[in-house]
């Protein structure tokens, strides 16, 4: 993908600096800032852009919905969520909303740009700890919401990917195992997160009819 | 070969029924009990046959190129003791019922060595004259002794007792019993199967030619010529079916490779030949009884090799032929070449037939001894479970009867007491371990239930539910169920259940519950169904639980946010000094592992080794450096958070050391755990450790510094060539294996 513009959503001074150092990785990028929810949400009904920077820790809220809006609204554009905590709670919200990748703050400026790069290719991200969580979540054991059973189960292909990058196989690995290709793996990946957003978002409604109220509670 | 009954589980099939009444659905070791019965029924009828006749007590035996017949032994409470003794020649016996010269072939043990059918109807009729001399009052025994001096005694043979019939009489029975047991074990365990409804027939026309031999090989001196010659018969229909079935064993295992009406055509073409053998229209015993069997065994070889053929290119299937080949073929070819070609070519065996039954017990025997390894019928190590069950069964029978003898004959009080102090107990802890009793109480489940919703990992979870699962329906195989199972489902008419995923674990398939004694029923759903939800409310419980420590651990991580990371990111940025900027970033790592909680948490070995693998894999794979690194296998092993972190970073900082130093195109990681601690070696193939001591220095010293702090070791140094580095990290670790 060619990143011609790019939003950067981040309140703090010093982490925005960190932030433009690293997307100078796209020499011919614009970079447009925003420092809240709101005036993130402003900026992209008046233009397009090709990445977006969150950082989830907002003044106005979590960017774990403004991912879930430009996720479901802008569907051409890869959000990246930036955070300083990668626990698993906070990843897998992201992941679900439909992140496309998520850079640690503080890290190394050659990993964070080539996470970038790496994001724009659309190569999705995938650890063993999420593979696991996320093969957890699916058997409806997950210390989350717990899901309805009917919604979208993986597919024995989806889970086998998973088992083994649970195990350690890195996706070329794991796709060598299986006798596939590695972009086929990549895209098995990308499916059971879109299955993950669905399978949250019918999980989400369900527990707030439950509890007869309506809230948005992230990590 | 495939697994047909294996998947055919449907989730959505129709509600849970009884078991029906379709031949498939017994319990396995109802199959193999009624075969043990049905083996103890005939053992118990040719024991009484084998006793029926009018008995002197003596032992004989051939003697002089079987011209003569001497008297090896003389039995104790015979009605010979004392007047005849050992060594005699016995010339004739008469009595009322006439007079018969004896002649050392009348003892042959099997008259299928005599070749003609005159021959056989002759001595068929001294046998029918022996019998009648016998049991026609007094009999008059003509005896010379080594001096040929000869002499008369008069004797009134009386009924013979048990005690009496000659160990290759039992033993006869014993081969024919162990060799049926084991092929309707494998029969019962799959019985829709072909080759093993074959493998089953080679057991059950076992016994048949077994059986009848030892009647006839343990009389005394003769049985009734009808008796004698019915048996014989019956001997060869046992033989020449039993080779039929051996050649459909190999027309359908490993692969089939013919249709089952084939094989109903060999039953039916050995049927004939032995209607040949009945009404004597074949020229000689050489080609009535010997030829088929002769064929049969011949047909079995070329079979063998023809599936070895088939599984060209399958080197899996070809180990498993070679193992059972090798067995059917041995035990059966080495009977077939002592006994069959050795009669056939006029020569006398060497060894009893009796005995040489025993080589065929070695095709049953290597079947469950290759079980394991070869897996044949895709049976595994829990089937082995079922037999023994079958075998100590038989024992404890036995044991009974022989109780039963002593006690019957003795009018020791001591004796009596012994055995009802001692022997009773004992066979009563016997059959409970046996069939494990021990079961939980219906108001103590839902304790165990609690106990397993509420263990402290996922892992232990999962295990303690199976376990709890194994005590309650104690299935002989456990096995993970890959497709989505949304509720307790009976399967394969009540041989399997399967649970869906709960309490962490995936759905799981029971199968032969009760040690394959018994099957499941629709209470057993129901049963299953309490467990299932109690698993559930369990989890919603914990779930629960788990929201509120979620929701607690991001109020931590809020706060650490805005009070602590800030200013670290500010420092971050702002500070020049490179050592600082690690520090502040060691000091986030730090944080970051006490908010996602990995700092406490017990994990798993496997996904210990599973995070540091991926990691590696992939930092050294940017940099073009290939990876030989087997996926972890160690199965319920857990280490507490802490250590694996420091795992974690010992790893990481080699990995390092590599990518910066090492030059390397290609490294190998091996990781192993030894009584508490782990090793782990990492050799790569760069410029070795000498020549770049002073540029490492520094990576090393915090390596050995790391693995200090930890009570390990490091080991660094070069292969056995002398290339390359070798890191090989000993650190001790506390390790918990949760039962499985």
């Amino acid at each position: 993908m060619r990143v011609r513009a790019v939003l950067l959503v981040e309140d703090d001074i010093a982490m925005r600096d960190e932030a433009l150092e690293a997307l100078l990785v796209f020499p011919r990028a614009t970079v447009i800032v925003a420092g809240t929810l709101v005036e993130a949400g402003r900026l992209v009904r008046t233009r397009s852009f090709d990445l977006a920077l969150v950082d989830l820790g907002l003044p106005d809220g979590s960017g774990v919905t403004l991912i879930g809006q430009f996720t479901s609204q802008h569907p051409a554009m890869t959000c990246v969520a930036r955070t300083v905590f990668d626990d698993d709670e906070t990843l897998f919200a992201a992941l679900a909303a439909g992140a496309g990748g998520y850079l640690l703050k503080g890290g190394e400026m050659a990993e964070l740009r080539s996470q970038l790069l790496a994001a724009a290719r659309g190569e999705p991200v995938i650890s063993p700890a999420i593979a696991r969580k996320v093969l957890g979540y699916f058997r409806g054991n997950a210390a989350f919401a717990r899901p309805t059973a009917s919604a979208s189960p993986l597919t024995a292909r989806e889970a086998e990917v998973l088992g083994a990058v649970g195990r350690g196989a890195t996706i070329q690995e794991t796709a060598a195992l299986l006798g596939i290709t590695g972009n086929t793996a990549k895209s098995h990946v990308k499916g059971v997160y879109a299955k993950l957003g669905i399978r949250t978002r019918v999980a989400a409604a369900n527990e707030a009819r439950r509890l007869g109220l309506l809230h948005n509670e992230e990590a | 070969m495939s697994l047909p009954a294996l998947a055919t589980c449907a989730d959505d099939g129709p509600v849970p029924v009884e078991p029906s009444d379709s031949p498939s659905s017994a319990a396995p070791a109802a199959r193999l009990g009624a075969a043990i019965a049905v083996c103890l029924f005939l053992a118990a009828v040719c024991a009484i046959v084998a006793t029926s006749a009018p008995w002197l007590g003596l032992r004989l035996a051939p003697a002089d190129s079987a011209r003569i017949v001497v008297v090896n032994r003389v039995h104790r409470v015979g009605a010979a003791a004392s007047t005849v003794r050992e060594g005699e020649q016995l010339l004739r016996v008469s009595s009322a019922g006439g007079v018969v010269a004896l002649v050392g072939s009348d003892l042959l043990e099997e008259p299928d060595l005599l070749d003609t059918w005159p021959e056989m109807t002759t001595f068929y009729a001294r046998q029918s004259a022996l019998t009648r001399v016998l049991a026609s009052g007094p009999v008059t025994l003509t005896l010379r002794d080594a001096d040929a001096r000869e002499r008369d005694v008069v004797i009134t043979p009386h009924a013979r007792p048990l005690s009496s019939l000659p160990f290759v009489f039992w033993m006869q029975l014993a081969f024919g019993m162990t060799g049926c047991l084991i092929g309707v074990w494998v029969w019962s365990l799959r019985p829709t199967d072909w080759a093993t409804r074959m493998y089953a027939a080679t057991g059950a026309m076992f016994v048949v030619f077994t059986y009848t031999a030892a009647i006839y090989s343990a009389r005394e001196l003769a049985l009734p010529g009808g008796l004698f010659g019915a048996l014989d018969l019956v001997n060869h229909l046992g033989a020449t079916l039993f080779g039929a079935a051996l050649c459909g064993i190999f027309l359908t295992y490993p692969e089939p490779i013919v249709r089952p009406r084939v094989l109903g055509a060999l039953f039916g073409l050995a049927f004939i030949w032995w209607l040949l053998d009945v009404t004597r229209v074949a020229p000689d015993q050489n080609w009535a009884s010997r030829l088929p069997v002769m064929i049969e065994m011949a047909g079995a070889i070329v079979l063998a090799g023809v599936q070895w053929r088939r599984a060209k290119g399958d080197p899996a299937a070809r180990s498993v032929l070679r193992w059972f080949a090798l067995c059917v073929l041995v035990g059966c070819g080495l009977f077939v070449t002592l006994n069959v070609v050795t009669a056939y070519s006029g020569v006398i065996p060497v060894l009893p037939q009796g005995y040489a039954f025993g080589f065929f017990t070695l095709m049953y025997a290597g079947l469950a001894v290759g079980l394991r390894r070869h897996r044949l019928f895709d049976l595994d190590e829990w089937a082995l479970r079922i037999l023994l069950w079958g075998f100590a069964a038989v024992l404890l029978v036995a044991f009974d009867l022989i109780a039963l003898a002593r006690l019957g004959r003795t009018r020791s009080l001591g004796l009596t007491l012994l055995l009802a102090l001692a022997y009773l107990p004992l066979r009563q802890w016997l059959w409970d371990r046996l069939l494990r009793r021990e079961r939980i109480a219906p108001e103590l489940l839902f304790d165990e239930a609690l106990l397993v919703g509420f263990a402290g990992s996922d892992v232990e979870r999962t295990t303690r539910w199976r376990a709890l699962l194994e005590r309650v329906f104690e299935p002989l195989h456990v096995t993970v169920e890959a497709t989505h199972v949304s509720r307790v489902t009976l399967c394969d008419d009540g041989l399997v259940l399967t649970v869906p995923a709960v309490a962490s674990s995936q759905a799981l398939r029971l199968s032969h519950p009760w040690g394959g004694r018994r099957l499941f029923a629709t209470r057993h759903v129901r049963l299953a169904e309490t467990l299932v939800r109690l698993m559930r409310s369990a989890d919603e419980g914990r779930d629960a639980f788990a929201q509120g420590v979620l929701r607690e651990r991001s109020r931590i991580a809020r706060d650490l946010h805005d009070d602590v990371s800030s200013p670290l990111l500010a420092g971050l940025g702002t500070a020049s000094n490179d050592q600082v900027r690690a520090d502040i970033r060691s000091a986030l790592t730090q944080m970051r592992s006490i908010v996602t909680g990995t700092a406490t948490m017990p994990m798993s070995l496997d996904d210990c080794i599973a995070d540091i693998r991926f990691d590696a894999v992939k930092r050294l794979s940017e940099h073009r450096i290939a990876v030989d690194w087997p996926l972890p296998a160690f199965r319920n092993v857990m280490l507490d958070g802490a250590q694996a972190r420091d795992l974690a970073m010992l790893h990481q900082e080699t990995v390092t050391n590599i990518i910066k130093h090492a030059g390397a195109s290609r490294v190998i990681v091996r990781i192993s755990v030894h009584h508490d601690r782990i090793r782990s070696r990492i050799a790569d193939d760069g410029i070795g450790f000498a020549r770049t001591q002073v540029r490492r220095g520094q990576g090393l010293a915090n390596l050995e510094a790391r693995a200090t702090t930890l009570g390990g070791t490091v080991a660094i140094g070069s292969d056995a060539n002398g290339r390359g580095t070798v890191v090989e990290l000993d650190v001790p670790v506390a390790l918990t294996t949760l039962i499985g």
